[in-house]
């Protein structure tokens, strides 16, 4: 028990500047932002690099191996090249797994909170809305969603989305509850904050880590669940490629030609696990405990 | 006539109501807080103490507003709180919560916790609140260079200098302390009291000091209110309930302060079997009389009122004017 002499601690930087130094000190956060960097890089100046165009057929050369010359990543079987493909496709899966999260995360955090802090009639009427979009197969949910909107990559998203509010919609309202009651609102409330000022800042804040963990899991999900979409025909169109169709594509020739799942499985792997490990590192960077 | 009290509890009642079950009846209410009246004048300080589940803590987050009161009314300055806007509340009464580490929120640093009673409540601009902060850290005996750390950094008597420092950043001047050193350890709690007992004489503060320790209120407190199960049993000076407890509940309670020198079997104890629970039970007598060494036929049927005719201060019980209550115990 320490009375009133403080364990001697470091003095505190600002927030902000804190939290990065923090995020890439931990080695497997920093190798993480290192794979999503150097992807997201090469995604972007795709149209830069000296590739043979995805969507070029070439009868000749189909379902080529790794290491063939002039595509080092094989060919398809429509002789595509698998490499170009791959580059091509990370533009889509990405910015479908990303947007298609931030529209989840946003919608769902909002219900989540809302519904954990005003409690009652309002929680339960946010909840079983939810609990509504829960019960249907999700699959299912988003085909259907996909079938009112029409098919097309960026209903494909919308229908991920919605899909996935539940996920955070849960997640967050849980957080909620156990914080709404805790004394520092009380202390909030008897400083007469506005209800959007203790949501906000007080509630919030704490809810963060939640949100970012159940974020970083759902980006992989989100770039599978499109690819089954795009499976099904109702997500990307052909010829254009994301990951989870390429995914898709190799199935007939998993025995034969293996390399044609692999690459894009494994694109999807490393992407994923980079993502966890970002989250778990920016979850214990911004909480102060772990300094 | 004695001035205006700053602040005045008139009759105020909160009950919480009993779940609905899904088939059947609601459960019977929770009566916590029974018609409790008091008055409290500026620069005093008032201790309200009873056993745990009493409805102290229910009492104080009441008059602070954290809890709709069922009825009754709480005035301040003599003007009903609910025609004072919430910020001028805020700004005059504020509160310290029992518990120093979930009271403070974990992702903000004293600093920012500091900051927003300044900006929000005194309307203060950057370079007052700046040196408002190292004034208030002074005041509640912490370094200024602990403004940048975080609750987790500190240990719980300095967590609730942070607490109180919280209480007075918008210059309230009556606190409501919600057992405010039941959480620490005794060496600490000792200091915490002291830091009070200097704010008061230093700020003219009022304080309403909620405890369950009649050895804590004695060293803080001018009058004292015991409550039993919702209701104050019996409310007066510090020095008179000490030396002549007239209701059988504080005779209790006082029995079980040890005493430095007196050994255990030199002195009376009195103990009042089983605890406080059946709060929904609505008797129609005293609720204490369970539990009474000192209960007749007539204070199971009949409700005591708190009055103060038999004593000179206010006691609920009708055996008030009994010379001495120990020759009836056991």
């Amino acid at each position: 028990m320490s009375a009133v002499d403080p364990t001697p601690i470091e003095t505190t930087a600002a927030p902000g500047a804190g939290t990065w130094k923090r995020l890439v000190r931990n080695r497997l956060a920093a190798a993480g932002l290192v794979v999503l960097a150097f992807v997201l890089l090469v995604a972007t100046i795709a149209p830069l690099l000296p590739l043979p165009d995805p969507d070029t057929v070439d009868a000749s050369r189909r379902l080529e191996g790794v290491g063939s010359p002039g595509a080092p990543l094989g060919t398809d079987h429509l002789g595509r090249d698998m490499l170009s493909r791959l580059v091509w496709g990370a533009r889509v899966s990405l910015a479908v797994g990303v947007f298609a999260t931030l529209i989840a995360a946003f919608i769902g955090s909002l219900i989540g909170l809302f519904a954990g802090f005003y409690g009652r009639i309002v929680d339960s009427a946010l909840m079983r809305s939810v609990d509504v979009l829960m019960a249907f197969p999700y699959l299912l949910l988003a085909i259907g969603l996909v079938a009112v909107l029409g098919p097309g990559l960026i209903n494909a998203m919308i229908a991920i989305s919605v899909v996935n509010i539940p996920f955070f919609a849960r997640a967050v309202r849980g957080a909620t509850v156990t914080l709404v009651s805790s004394e520092y609102v009380d202390a909030a409330r008897a400083l007469a904050f506005s209800r959007m000022r203790i949501l906000f800042r007080e509630v919030l804040p704490n809810v963060l880590p939640v949100i970012i963990v159940t974020m970083s899991t759902t980006v992989g999900w989100m770039i599978t669940e499109t690819a089954g979409l795009s499976f099904l025909g109702l997500g990307a169109q052909p010829p254009t490629s994301d990951w989870g169709t390429m995914l898709g594509a190799g199935r007939d020739f998993i025995t034969r030609a293996p390399h044609v799942s692999i690459v894009p499985g494994a694109a999807i792997f490393l992407v994923v696990i980079s993502l966890n490990f970002v989250g778990d590192g920016l979850r214990d960077a911004l909480d102060p405990k772990l300094k | 006539m004695r001035a205006t009290p700053v602040l005045e509890v008139r009759g105020l009642e909160k009950h919480f109501l009993g779940r609905r079950r899904l088939f059947g009846a609601t459960a019977p209410a929770l009566k916590a807080v029974q018609l409790v009246s008091f008055s409290l004048q500026a620069g005093n300080a008032l201790g309200v103490v009873g056993e745990s589940g009493c409805g102290k803590s229910t009492l104080a987050k009441t008059i602070m507003g954290l809890h709709e009161p069922t009825g009754g009314e709480v005035l301040l300055d003599g003007r009903d709180v609910r025609d004072i806007p919430r910020k001028e509340f805020a700004s005059r009464v504020q509160f310290v919560f029992q518990d120093p580490y979930s009271s403070l929120n974990p992702r903000k640093t004293v600093r920012q916790t500091l900051d927003a009673p300044m900006r929000h409540l005194a309307g203060l601009d950057a370079p007052a609140r700046e040196e408002r902060a190292a004034e208030l850290l002074d005041l509640v005996g912490l370094r200024p260079e602990f403004a940048g750390r975080y609750p987790h950094e500190f240990s719980g008597g300095q967590r609730q200098r942070i607490g109180i420092a919280r209480a007075l950043a918008a210059s309230a001047d009556v606190l409501l302390l919600d057992e405010p050193v039941s959480a620490l350890d005794v060496s600490v709690q000792a200091q915490v009291l002291n830091l009070l007992r200097k704010l008061q004489r230093e700020l003219g503060l009022t304080y309403l000091f909620i405890a369950h320790d009649l050895a804590v209120v004695e060293n803080l407190c001018d009058e004292v209110a015991v409550m039993y199960l919702g209701r104050i049993v019996e409310q007066a000076p510090r020095e008179v309930l000490f030396r002549e407890p007239r209701h059988p509940y504080t005779h209790t309670l006082l029995s079980a302060v040890p005493v430095p020198g007196q050994a255990r079997g030199q002195r009376l104890r009195l103990v009042a079997p089983g605890d406080a629970s059946g709060l929904t039970d609505e008797g129609v007598g005293c609720a204490f009389a369970p539990r009474c060494y000192r209960a007749e036929p007539r204070c199971r049927e009949e409700l005591p009122p708190l009055d103060d005719a038999a004593v000179g201060h206010p006691v609920a019980c009708h055996f008030a004017s009994d010379t001495d209550p120990k020759e009836h115990a056991g």
